[in-house]
Formats: C-alpha cells, sequence, structure tokens
C-alpha cells in the first residue's frame, strides 16, 4: 500500500503518458504502427509532456490554477482511460499484431537494472542551486498564487539571481503536482523528473532496436545500459534540474527525423517533432536555436513532397503552440522582466574561441563524468563522418551537423556573455553535453546503419 | 551462440569492456544509494518528507520556517562571506544598475541564500550583504526576529540585542549529497530581547 502522496505522482505520471498516448494514437495512428514499444512510450511522454505545459500555460495566464484539484485531476484521468480503453478496442488488431514479447521482457529487465537510482529518487532530499533557485521557488510561488498575473514573485522586485525572465513551463509542470497534494513536496517529484531520463533512454534503446536489427536483443541492452549508467546522467536524472528534460526533447526530436528517412509518413513525424520542440521553448532558452534548427531542417528535407494542406497544417500547429510564448512575451514586457546576459558585447572573441575549445576538449576528457563514452562518441563520429564523406553520402550527415550547429549555438553564447568565460564554461559545458550526448548516440546509430548497408550487412 | 549477425561475436568483448569500465563509475553511485537507503530505511506506506528533511544539510532553516509559517516574525540573512565562489553576478547586475558610486555592490548569494529564500518562501528575507561592523551595530531587531548568517556574530557586533543561537549538529549527517561536497557554514540566531 503506497501512501497518498506517492499514489498521486504515479497518477501524474499516468496522466502525462495517457494524455501523451491518447494524442499520439488519435492523430499519428500511422506512425505509432510504424514503431515499436520503447520509442512509442517516448514519444507518448514527449507529447503528454507538451500537452501537459501548454495547459498549464492557459491555466496559469488565465488565473485558474485552482481548477487543478483532485477532483477535477481524477474526472480527468478517467475520462482520459476512457478515451484509451476505446481507442484501443476499435484498434485492437492493429495493436495485438505489434506486441512483442522479447521488447516487453526488456523493459522489464531495464527497469529492475534502474531500480536503485528509481528508489533513491524518491528517498532524496532537494539541494540542486538551480532546482531550488530557478525551477522548485519558482513552483512554489504558483502554489500561492491563483496564475501569474497575481504572483507577487514575478510582479514585485527580488528574487532576481532566478532569472524571472526564463519560461515557466517547467515550474508549471512542479506546481501541476504540488497543488494536487497542496503542499511543495520537492522530494518524490524527482521520480517524475527521472522518467525524462527513463524515456531518453527507451526512445536510444528504441532506436538501436529498430536500425541496428540485426544484433542480438543482448547487445542492445548492454550497449544502451553502458551508455546512459554514466556519472552525468546519474546526478542530472534527478537532481530537480531541468537539463535532462531538455536532453529528451532533442532526443526525441532529432529520433523523429532519424526515423523518418525511411517512412512514407514523413509529415507525421515533422509534425510530432515541430510539437514536441515546441515544448523545449517553454523550459529553457537553449531549445530556441534547436526549434528553429529542427523544423527547418525538417521542412527544407521535405521541401518536394510539401502541399498547400500540408502549409495550413503546420501554419495551424505553429500559431496554436505560439499562444503560451506570445502570452508570456507580453507578461515580460509588462513586469519588465529582463533576461540581463540579453546584454551583450563581443571582447577579444579570438581568445575567447581559444578557451572555449580548450574546455570543449577537456570536457571529452572528463571520464569521471562521462567514463568511456564521450571519447567513444568523439572517434566513432569522426570515423564515421570520414567514411560518409568519402562516399559521398551527405544526406545521411544531416543529424550530425543539427548537432554540430547546436554546439556552434552554445559557443556563440559563450562568445557573447557578459559573465566570466571561465565561470560560464565550468558549469556549463557539463549541461551541453548532457543535452546533446544522447542525440550523439542516435546518430552514430543512424550512421552505421546506413554504413552497414553500403556494406550488405 | 548463433548471433544473426556473423561479426557480432567480435563485437561482444568489446561492449562487454565498455560495460564494466562505464560500469565502474555507476558502482560508486549505486553504492551511495544504497548508503542512502539504509540510513533512512524507507516506508512508502508512509510520508516520509519529514523524515528525510530531517537529513537536510539546511533542516533547522526548514524547521524555523515551518514554525514562524503564519507568523509577523522578520527574518534576517546577513550574506557577509566574500567568498568569490558565491559571487552573485546576476543579482550583482541589478545592484549596480542605478549605483552611480565608484564602488560596485557585490551581491553574495551561496546555497545558504538560496535555501532561505526557498524554505521560507512566501515570507519576505530582508537580506544583507557587505555590511560593515558599524552598519551591522545601528540594525533594528525586535524580539524572536531570525537571523542567519555566513559569519558568527559576535555580542559586540549587535548594539545591546542578546542573541541566542540555535546550536544544531553539523557533522552528524551520514548520507551522501549527489554533488558531493559539503554545505557552506551558517549559524542560526533568534533575537532574545527588544531593545
Amino acid at each position: 500500500m503506497l501512501n497518498n502522496q506517492l499514489l498521486e505522482l504515479i497518477k501524474y505520471n499516468l496522466l502525462t503518458y495517457l494524455l501523451g498516448f491518447s494524442a499520439y494514437l488519435i492523430f499519428f495512428k500511422t506512425t505509432l504502427k510504424e514503431n515499436n514499444l520503447f520509442t512509442n512510450i517516448s514519444i507518448s511522454w514527449g507529447l503528454g509532456v507538451t500537452i501537459l505545459i501548454y495547459s498549464l500555460y492557459i491555466l496559469a495566464f488565465n488565473q485558474k490554477l485552482e481548477l487543478i484539484t483532485l477532483t477535477n485531476f481524477n474526472y480527468s484521468l478517467g475520462a482520459l482511460l476512457t478515451i484509451i480503453i476505446v481507442s484501443l478496442f476499435y484498434f485492437r488488431r492493429e495493436i495485438l499484431s505489434k506486441i512483442n514479447i522479447i521488447n516487453w521482457i526488456s523493459l522489464l529487465i531495464i527497469l529492475f537494472l534502474l531500480k536503485p537510482i528509481i528508489i533513491d529518487s524518491l528517498i532524496s532530499y532537494l539541494i540542486g542551486f538551480d532546482a531550488i533557485a530557478m525551477w522548485f521557488l519558482k513552483a512554489k510561488s504558483f502554489l500561492f498564487a491563483k496564475g501569474v498575473w497575481d504572483n507577487i514573485f514575478f510582479i514585485e522586485s527580488g528574487f532576481e539571481y532566478t532569472n524571472k525572465a526564463y519560461p515557466i513551463g517547467f515550474p508549471l509542470l512542479i506546481t501541476g503536482f504540488f497543488r494536487l497534494v497542496n503542499f511543495a513536496e520537492d522530494q518524490i517529484f524527482q521520480l517524475y523528473l527521472l522518467t525524462f531520463f527513463i524515456n531518453t533512454l527507451f526512445f536510444v534503446y528504441g532506436t538501436l532496436r529498430e536500425k541496428l536489427n540485426n544484433l542480438s536483443v543482448f547487445s542492445h541492452i548492454l550497449t544502451t545500459i553502458s551508455l546512459f549508467f554514466v556519472p552525468v546522467f546519474l546526478i542530472y536524472a534527478h537532481n530537480g534540474y531541468a537539463d535532462m528534460a531538455i536532453s529528451f526533447i532533442f532526443t526525441i526530436c532529432l529520433g523523429l527525423y532519424i526515423l523518418a528517412q525511411n517512412s512514407k509518413n514523413y509529415f507525421g513525424y515533422q509534425l510530432l517533432s515541430l510539437i514536441i520542440s515546441a515544448s523545449g521553448v517553454l523550459i529553457k532558452n537553449e531549445a530556441i536555436p534547436f526549434f528553429i534548427i529542427m523544423n527547418l531542417v525538417f521542412f527544407i528535407t521535405a521541401f518536394k513532397k510539401v502541399n498547400i494542406k500540408k502549409i495550413l497544417i503546420l501554419l495551424i500547429t505553429i500559431s496554436t503552440l505560439s499562444i503560451p510564448i506570445i502570452l508570456w512575451e507580453i507578461f515580460k514586457r509588462k513586469y519588465n522582466l529582463v533576461f540581463y546576459l540579453d546584454k551583450t558585447s563581443i571582447i577579444d572573441p579570438m581568445i575567447k574561441t581559444k578557451i572555449i575549445i580548450f574546455h570543449f576538449m577537456d570536457e571529452f576528457m572528463r571520464t569521471s563524468y562521462y567514463s568511456l563514452s564521450s571519447i567513444i562518441v568523439l572517434l566513432t563520429l569522426v570515423f564515421q563522418t570520414t567514411y560518409l564523406t568519402i562516399k559521398k553520402r551527405f544526406s545521411i550527415l544531416i543529424p550530425l551537423m543539427i548537432v554540430v550547429l547546436m554546439f556552434l549555438s552554445y559557443a556563440y553564447v559563450y562568445l557573447v556573455t557578459t559573465m566570466p568565460l571561465k565561470t560560464q564554461l565550468q558549469s556549463s559545458f557539463e549541461r551541453l553535453f548532457l543535452h546533446l550526448l544522447p542525440s550523439m548516440y542516435l546518430v552514430i546509430i543512424y550512421q552505421f546503419r546506413n554504413m552497414f548497408e553500403d556494406l550488405g550487412e | 551462440m548463433k548471433f544473426k549477425y556473423k561479426y557480432e561475436i567480435y563485437l561482444i568483448p568489446v561492449l562487454i569492456f565498455i560495460a564494466i569500465f562505464n560500469f565502474h563509475y555507476y558502482g560508486f553511485y549505486e553504492n551511495d544509494f544504497d548508503f542512502n537507503k539504509s540510513i533512512i530505511q524507507p516506508d512508502f506506506s508512509k510520508n516520509e518528507y519529514e523524515k528525510i528533511m530531517s537529513y537536510h544539510p539546511y533542516s533547522i532553516i526548514y524547521q524555523y520556517a515551518k514554525k514562524f509559517e503564519n507568523t509577523d516574525n522578520k527574518i534576517y540573512l546577513l550574506l557577509l562571506q566574500k567568498d568569490e565562489k558565491n559571487l552573485d553576478y546576476t543579482s550583482t547586475y541589478y545592484l549596480n544598475l542605478n549605483n552611480k558610486s565608484d564602488v560596485k555592490i557585490k551581491a553574495y548569494l551561496g546555497e545558504i541564500g538560496i535555501a532561505t529564500n526557498y524554505l521560507f518562501y512566501p515570507k519576505k528575507i530582508n537580506t544583507f550583504y557587505d555590511l560593515t561592523q558599524k552598519e551591522l551595530s545601528k540594525m533594528e531587531f525586535e524580539k524572536n526576529n531570525i537571523i542567519i548568517s555566513d559569519i558568527e556574530i559576535h555580542p559586540s557586533y549587535v548594539n545591546a540585542y542578546r542573541l541566542k543561537r540555535v546550536m544544531f549538529d553539523r557533522e552528524g549527517n551520514p548520507l551522501t549529497r549527489i554533488n558531493r561536497w559539503r554545505e557552506d557554514i551558517y549559524y542560526l540566531y533568534i533575537v532574545d530581547n527588544a531593545k
């Protein structure tokens, strides 16, 4: 028998999955049929988080956060379950034909191996600097306010160190649970945040199963566990930081591009990537360049297949997704919430570039944080890129190009920051690697798949 | 053992080697997880929030935040240690926006600052940086005000006030923090008398 708060947390997790799965099943059935259990679970989580954050933004800007009560929540969960059961019954033949016992056994094995970190997420106190200062303090402020317009945290002076101009998607996600239990329960909520890490692992594992299906399940599980059971993920998976959530979003959206390549349903993947990447913009500013790059790449590569109907759907989706972003911009301007690093300067870029490259190389060698993963990733990418360039398979290098562009966008921020560079780089580089390492795993899997096809394996 | 991919047999030892190496680092964290679990001995049928909070490095601040939750008691946070690792660039920037003097005000935050603000929220914290001894002696307090400081406050620093220091066990916390560093030293006082 579980205590009430833990039960509500499990239900909150379930709500996120069900929200995402119902949208996925109803609107993206073709995409769901093309993918395996693991990628589908992760995509459902991504969609669910997006829908939840958007709903919370609408509630917050309409001063209706008090609608988040246990009664309303239970009704919503009940309604969702009904929709899912009806939809599953309607699509039962297609769903049953996709059930793969090996996948379910792998799922249980992976969850069993994750048990120590799952338990630890439930008994850890909140101590991380950014976790308390940037995210959970803002989440707590929404516990005492009906929305943004009466939230004294934002509208009065003080708490400047929390960077009030930052998006509020992540704090609102936390507040949703706080309001359910009517308490700032910042301990067991780490399990919800751990779910981002678990779904990132699932997605990479699912892509490995899909793209390198000539290898055994044993190799797949061993590879995935080795890549993810490294200190940087173990630390950030459940310490209250938003970086694992961003890493998840980057991984899913890049993965959707990779999965789209052999699919006739390219538009479905493009739309999914657009929706999920938009939630990143509401979580952290680092997602803005990713949102632009990812969706531009999708649009350009699908340009020949575009038609009026698809353009209309994209425009309607972008307009809907923009609503919370516009509302937040209006709020920021009204209360003069300025992100102080906006006031930039470019001083001695050559000197800064040298320092950035030095730290970048240093970061790859930090085995205490990445074990062998970062070094293997770097060497493998060099090998693969050389092969693919010589073979003139440039289209296969597009995912790698997206990752490189993201690195360059971070480098640009380091070049123009007014913060002392050394201070910025010390904490920022490990976040950068955390954000992009799973994406680099996907790039390697994708490039190997194409290399094996070339070699006739 | 038969593999679908004929070269997989050559790949498996490499994967096992990478796994052993990576699990070497994972092992340290798993030991910490097991150790913390053995100390806390969680019972998931009960709400363990207070129990786990008792191991928090700023547990005493949490207790006083709860005690003074619905009161008018003022809370003072004195961040007077000029430790550069605690320099808060954002607060310093805003503090000096309208500062026309040549002397730049520096805001030091540190964990004690963010923990106090979080644990006491929505109660307002009166935060002071960069105070001289003279400025500290001119401050006015009321009975039962709380003072949290990153330096030990000698009775002579606060003019005619008696400060009762709240003692707490600094060394006895057995849990391993995920970020693996000790909390900054801090002191908690209750103002025992009105002036």
